[in-house]
């Protein structure tokens, strides 16, 4: 079947590859063959729900994924077989372990202590009398909740408290109401007879014996002792990364957050983003819970898909490329690529073009200097800076290497809002602060700089997740130079900065010049 | 996809839903025409300031400045600042009487397009009604004030004599959440924002004290736990909202509330009050309701994906009350159903 997108010329596979099964899973595989564009699904259970004569891998996972955009190599695992898929672009959309959190209290589960997820779809124990028991939702107790879980008690406990006629409470400390509609939920809730409780400086004692739950506290703004001895109990389940996140993480090279979710914790991947392009995450397996959210994510997701298989996403201007006469195959290249864009074809380190994003952080890390990344390689840029100090008379002449995503807009408002460069600073603007070698660094001193600043993103906010550690490590190699050779280490100076941050770069020039100007020129 | 150039789209405001719509949309190819009120790109988050203190703090303000960028380089964008929008026709496609203002006054064209997306966002709330004495002593601000200081300053004013306060107070919840103003929903971001800048207050000045008012504090961000674990070492926390505001000596504020752990009244002395207003309806979403055909909720924020049969879409803050990264893929979750709209037609 041919498909209604007009592919990128030079792209080989045409198709979308879905990892997961689940409603997210099946939303953005829906919106995708809507639009002819062929889908395979690999799922490691079996194919229930998925519509009747999708293209579905069951019982199958992936064990590596090579290639780039618009032409990866699927290494797939089914039934002890092994096969290669193409994809043109893949989401994960994973189910994680949603894992009920009893063991904060120092409950086991029972007939009476329920997942929140069996008591909202009714499953209550037999001992349960109408108009008689008492039902409690222990909430965001243990560890803060989220409104996707809030929702789901709220739901619940009006339901319980409203047609089964139970005696309800919600314990709860900070009750999660950032949602659509959450607020107007609780005040039905709370019109039905639900009971919220709200914890701050003290906690429910929770005690369980065969018999009986109890549950004692004291009402914070009353003072009033309460006992209560409910009939069903439901604890919180907790999202949390299945085993199979790790999986997918080592075949696909992904970065993860804290928690092990298939997206790192870092502003500019979201929505759906990866640190490689072409491969995004959605839903659970970036930690969303909730059908609102998961819904979101399947069209952010459908709309990223199609501006991929299009050739349509931005893409970088300068990209690295490896001597292979001056390679010696350390492959610290293929370490460092935050991208995943360096593939090794038979020992040899190789640049995928369609998945270089253009840092440079690889050509400033290889110890041979035998990546090329023009137009910024250290000889041109060192020549630059020595035609620079010819134009200036100041005697004091510094140079500020700037980071294009923080540093570069940043100045660029500043001079919007009219600020004037000191007349004896060079500036020169990098893609990325990782791209800066200790080449580059030497150079700015060769030429006669009195002092360097490079700037950079702040920490977590870097679009090549570790630039900015990258710059500071080749900066603390330099200043122990400078310390061997008795020459003021503070005379290189690293900061970062975020795009929006324009009086902060005027501050950051101000102080480094000021440094700088306190140290004077250089010996000659 | 099916041929979508040469099909026209006006996307309406340009806040960071609106310019995710327009980035995304111009890069499959359709021709788009940003429609902006007011003088500048960015809408109300182009104010906010960088929170991150030893890291980000990933409140997002930073994606928009990339969006503008972005935007502003996009041949297939065409931007119309000081624009609004006066009368729509229906007649196969959407025919928009579209007023610009310049020097001499204004002046207006009409113009076919094959959709349009509903962006203008939210209005903040007007916290001169509450008895927080919100301008009438000056010590006392609003959140979206306190951003902007941190963008346009890089430190924190107090507005009467210029220096750093010493001891300042957030009070959240000032026109969310509240039954009497008819209010019934939680503004979802003010948390996020007072908390991070008043972590960001901290690590510049670690001698500030602050105290945050509180009814219960949401969740933002992935490592929330560890942040909530920080903050309530650093600052004050004090779950009950002042019920009124005093001035005291030397621009100072009195804050008069009901201490929960004590259960007695009790006061306190700020040089500096923010009060945490929240997201409201945008002022002319009814206009743009009855304009457009799209129907508007009965809080007045206009339903999510507006009139979408009709080719009339809605996203971001306009919609309801979301963060930086919510409206972002709210919008992107909109193009899809734009495109879905524009390969049927
Ligand atoms: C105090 C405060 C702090 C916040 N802090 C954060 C934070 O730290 N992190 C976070 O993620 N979110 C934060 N938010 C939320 C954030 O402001 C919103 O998510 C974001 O602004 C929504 O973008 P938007 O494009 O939908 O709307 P807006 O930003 O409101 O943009 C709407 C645009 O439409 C224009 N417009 C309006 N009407 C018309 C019209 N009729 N014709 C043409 N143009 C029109 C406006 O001029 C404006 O440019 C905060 C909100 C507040 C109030
Ligand atoms: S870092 Fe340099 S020397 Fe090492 S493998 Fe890569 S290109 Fe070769
Ligand atoms: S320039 Fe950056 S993205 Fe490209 S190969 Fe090198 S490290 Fe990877
Ligand atoms: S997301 Fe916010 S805190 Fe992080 S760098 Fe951007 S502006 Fe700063
Ligand atoms: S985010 Fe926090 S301050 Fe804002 S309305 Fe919700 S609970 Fe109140």
């Amino acid at each position: 079947m041919a498909t209604d997108l007009e592919l990128k010329d030079g792209g080989v596979a045409d198709n979308v590859v879905i990892i997961g099964g689940n409603a997210c899973a099946r939303q953005i595989g829906e919106k995708m063959e809507a639009r002819n564009v062929p889908v395979v699904y690999i799922i490691r259970e079996t194919a229930a729900g998925i519509q009747p004569g999708a293209n579905v891998l069951e019982k199958a996972g992936v064990t590596d994924c090579r290639g780039g955009v618009g032409d990866f190599t699927l290494s797939v695992r089914q039934n002890g077989k092994r096969f290669t898929q193409r994809a043109g672009a893949v989401v994960i959309a994973e189910n994680g372990d949603l894992r009920p959190d009893h063991e904060a209290y120092g409950l086991d589960l029972s007939p009476r202590v329920r997942p929140l997820s069996e008591i909202a779809n009714g499953d209550l124990p037999d001992t349960v009398r109408p108009g008689e028991s008492v039902a409690v939702f222990l909430h965001g107790l243990a560890r803060e909740s989220n409104p996707a879980t809030t929702r789901t008690v709220m739901n619940s406990a009006l339901t319980l408290a409203r047609d089964k006629d139970l005696k309800t409470y919600v314990l709860t400390r900070n009750l999660k109401v950032a949602g659509n509609g959450l607020e107007k939920l609780y005040r039905s809730a709370r019109e039905a007879g639900v009971v919220f409780v709200k914890f701050t400086w003290t906690a429910p004692e929770i005690r369980c014996s065969h018999q009986e739950i109890q549950v004692s506290f004291t009402d914070e703004a009353t003072g009033v002792l309460f006992t209560l001895t409910p009939d069903v109990a439901a604890v919180d389940e907790i999202l949390a990364p299945s085993p199979a996140f790790k999986q997918i993480q080592a075949a696909f090279k992904l970065r993860t957050d804290s928690a092990g979710f298939l997206q790192a914790d870092n502003v500019h991947r979201f929505p759906v983003e990866t640190n490689r392009k072409g491969i995004f995450a959605a839903g659970p397996a970036r930690g969303l819970l909730g059908e609102h959210a998961w819904t979101a994510d399947a069209g952010a997701a459908a709309e990223a898909l199609t501006t991929v298989l299009q050739g349509k996403a931005p893409d970088s201007a300068h990209k690295a490329e490896i001597n292979r006469n001056q390679c010696v195959r350390c492959l610290t290249c293929y370490r460092v690529c935050t991208y995943r864009a360096v593939r090794i074809d038979i020992a040899r380190p190789r640049v995928i073009p369609e998945a270089c994003a253009g840092c440079g952080v690889c050509a400033a890390e290889c110890p041979r200097e035998a990546i090329r990344f023009n137009p910024y390689e250290p000889s041109a840029v060192s020549a630059g800076i020595v035609d620079a100090r010819l134009e200036r008379s100041e005697e004091l002449f510094t140079v500020a290497f700037l980071c294009g995503r923080s540093a570069v807009p940043a100045r660029e408002q500043a001079f919007r809002n009219g600020w004037n460069a000191p007349p004896g600073l060079f500036m020169i603007d990098v893609p990325c602060a990782g791209s800066i070698s200790v080449n580059h660094l030497l150079g700015a001193f060769q030429a006669g700089a009195g002092g360097v600043l490079v700037i950079g993103c702040h920490p977590d906010n870097c679009h090549s997740e570790n630039g900015t550690l990258h710059a500071k490590s080749r900066i603390k190699e330099l200043q122990n130079i400078f310390d061997k050779i008795d020459h003021p280490r503070d005379r290189v100076v690293s900061a970062s900065l975020a795009a929006n941050m324009d009086a902060g770069f005027v501050r950051i020039v101000e102080e480094f010049e000021n440094r700088i100007a306190g140290f004077g020129a250089p010996d000659k | 996809m099916k041929n979508l150039a040469g099909k026209r789209i006006a996307v309406i405001g340009a806040g960071v839903a609106g310019l995710s719509a327009a980035k995304d949309l111009a890069r499959l190819g359709v021709d788009v025409t940003l429609v902006e009120k007011s003088d500048t790109l960015g809408g109300r988050a182009a104010g906010y300031g960088c929170k991150a203190t030893e890291r980000c703090v990933k409140c997002g303000a930073c994606m928009v400045v990339e969006a503008v960028r972005e935007v502003e380089a996009s041949p297939a964008v065409e931007i119309r600042l000081s624009s609004a929008v006066r009368a729509v026709k229906r007649n196969g496609g959407h025919l928009l009487t579209i007023e610009t203002k310049n020097d001499s006054g204004a002046e207006s064209a009409e113009e076919r397009f094959d959709a349009v997306v509903l962006a203008t966002g939210f209005s903040p709330y007007d916290p001169s009604e509450k008895p927080y004495g919100y301008k009438i002593f000056p010590n006392v601000v609003t959140n979206l004030e306190l951003e902007a200081m941190i963008r346009r300053l890089d430190r924190v004013a107090r507005p009467s004599d210029g220096e750093a306060p010493k001891q300042m107070a957030f009070i959240q919840c000032v026109g969310s959440r509240d039954g009497k103003l008819g209010h019934l929903w939680c503004s979802q971001v003010c948390c996020g924002s007072a908390l991070r800048m008043a972590r960001w207050v901290i690590s510049r000045r670690p001698d500030t004290e602050i105290t945050f008012f509180y009814i219960d504090v949401q969740t933002f961000g992935k490592d929330f736990e560890l942040f909530y674990q920080t903050v309530r070492d650093e600052i004050k926390m004090i779950r009950m909202l002042p019920g009124d505001l005093y001035p005291a000596p030397a621009d100072g504020i009195k804050a008069v509330f009901f201490d929960p752990e004590s259960r007695k009244e009790a006061e306190m002395v700020f040089d500096m009050v923010v009060l945490s207003i929240g997201i409201t309806p945008g002022r002319e979403n009814g206009g743009l309701a009855s304009m457009f055909g799209v129907p508007a909720n009965g809080d007045g924020f206009l339903a999510e994906n507006g009139n979408g049969t009709d080719g009339v879409f809605a996203a971001g803050a306009a919609c309801g009350p979301m963060s930086i990264p919510d409206a972002i893929q709210n919008a992107n979750n909109i193009v899809q159903n734009v495109v879905q709209y524009l390969e049927k037609g």
